[in-house]
């Protein structure tokens, strides 16, 4: 993993590509589990001293049946991460994070759904990474816990200057959210670029068996078909406020 | 018929009422920590409760545990047991008709996995897998939690009408939990739970047009019935649209 100012590039044998620094990318894969392992992102952080931490979307069930200050102490000694005051550091992590020290002693079983990924990223920044890659971010939740969740990314990312990559199959996220896509097929990169840019290219991701975000697809549809004078946008609200005027 | 009758259980459900009929697909949605998944743990016998649950009129504790596993299957998948077989192994243990495990298979797209062992399958497998046994087991309720989690989108979608296919040959009464609203639009019935109790239930359809409720819940509407009542709304359409080219058609006559 070579890393330059704005970007980082990740690469191995099989498979190489690039994030922006401080941005979310946004990588678009049907085999997140193959994914993970060509490209063994997992020994890298080993390897590059906690440079990349991993966040899936199920928590570790091993992990779950403990109490919360169990789970942080175990990752700092599973991932042999060196600490001048690991009580601060926990403490530090579980505050940004938005949960207080209370948590400590809860069971994660006893956590709600967004307390829980509140957890897995205050986990995470325990090796204080460079890059966070959550697969499915937000699969599951509810629109509340998303924009919980969305808000704390966000705050990692400007005030703490995290890099994200989000991992999923989940096109209308991934173009809702995400500032750079790759579009993975067969453990080769497709396509990588912006993402309104890639799936406006309707014709080839179907040909390649790519799902393509609603609103784009109906946009497309409206364009090519009735050649209506519409834009792409990302919220419902704006492409109704594009029909009424020109329908 | 399944049926929950002002269902209480500690300080999650208050006179919950659900009335799951036979042989349809019953969607229960709502919002995180509304109890979705404790409802499926309660039908699948896995946490006890006072209250009466009746499955085709008798009280759910009256089945042995051989006749309730043979007519309940649930499909969690990490929490699969049986290891050694592959899943081959493991279908023929259920039901010797070749005939019926190979159409299984064939429409669950699993055979890549048939040789593999149990243990080796990836959770997605697993899902599918469980969702295979209990078809080849003729289980009579299939109870699905949270499947979206581990299929994609389009994936689920497949089940769901593979499902649906299947309940024309036999009795299969499907319940599935889920946040997703879009799965709601290939079942027969809707449930939203919200505030301890049932806050909407109906014609999937019928149901997700109350938007603002809907959004009060928590879910988000699935994109096209979101773009039709919002297009109703503007008198623009007057029917909710869910396909995209017959919606084009509509706007741009």
């Amino acid at each position: 993993m070579e890393i330059s100012q704005k970007e980082y590039k990740l690469e191995n044998k099989q498979l190489s590509f690039t994030v922006k620094s401080k941005k979310i990318t946004g990588i678009y894969t049907n085999d997140k589990i193959k994914l993970l392992e060509i490209t063994n992102f997992k020994r890298d952080i080993i390897s590059n001293k906690q440079k990349i931490a991993i966040i899936q979307e199920k928590m570790d069930s091993y992990i779950e049946k403990m109490k919360v200050y169990e789970a942080m102490y175990y990752e700092i000694r599973k991932k042999e991460i060196s600490l001048k005051d690991p009580s601060k550091k926990v403490k530090d992590s579980l505050k940004i994070v938005g949960l207080n020290y209370d948590y400590l002693n809860r069971d994660i079983r006893s956590l709600s759904s967004s307390e829980t990924k509140q957890l897995s990223l205050a986990l995470a920044l325990l090796s204080n990474p460079n890059i966070i890659i959550i697969t499915e971010p937000f699969i599951n939740y509810d629109k509340e816990t998303e924009k919980k969740i969305w808000l704390l990314i966000q705050k990692m990312r400007d005030q703490y200057g995290k890099t994200f990559i989000f991992i999923s199959n989940d096109e209308n996220m991934l173009y809702k959210y995400t500032n750079h896509l790759i579009i993975i097929k067969n453990n080769k990169v497709l396509l990588e670029g912006n993402p309104l840019d890639i799936f406006k290219k309707n014709e080839y991701l179907k040909k390649n068996s790519i799902e393509i975000p609603e609103i784009i697809e109906l946009t497309y549809l409206a364009k090519t078909k009735k050649n209506a004078k519409i834009d792409y946008h990302k919220d419902v609200r704006d492409i109704i406020k594009d029909i009424y005027k020109h329908v | 018929m399944i049926t929950l009758q002002d269902f209480c259980y500690e300080d999650l459900f208050k006179d919950l009422n659900l009335f799951i009929v036979k042989n349809k697909i019953t969607v229960i949605s709502g919002a995180n920590n509304c109890g979705k998944t404790l409802l499926i743990r309660i039908l699948n016998r896995e946490i006890v409760t006072s209250n009466t649950v009746l499955i085709d009129q008798a009280e759910m504790n009256q089945y042995t545990i051989e006749e309730y596993s043979k007519l309940v299957q649930c499909i969690i998948p990490l929490e699969i047991t049986y290891e050694q077989p592959t899943l081959e192994e493991e279908m023929f243990y259920y039901n010797d008709n070749k005939e019926e495990i190979e159409k299984t298979i064939k429409g669950l797209k699993l055979k890549r996995s048939i040789h593999k062992k149990i243990k080796d399958l990836t959770t997605k497998e697993i899902v599918l897998s469980q969702i295979a046994i209990a078809l080849i087991k003729k289980s009579s309720i299939i109870l699905l939690d949270n499947i979206r989690m581990y299929l994609t989108e389009k994936e689920t979608k497949e089940v769901i009408e593979f499902l649906k296919k299947q309940q024309n040959e036999r009795e299969i009464t499907v319940v599935i939990t889920t946040i997703h609203l879009e799965e709601s639009l290939l079942a027969d019935y809707l449930y939203i739970i919200g505030n301890k109790s049932v806050a909407l239930e109906g014609q999937p359809i019928e149901v997700l047009q109350n938007d603002n409720k809907i959004n009060k819940l928590g879910l988000s509407l699935p994109f096209m019935i979101d773009l039709s009542v919002k297009l109703k709304d503007y008198d623009l359409i007057k029917e909710v649209e869910i396909d995209k080219n017959r919606m084009i058609e509509k706007l741009w006559k």
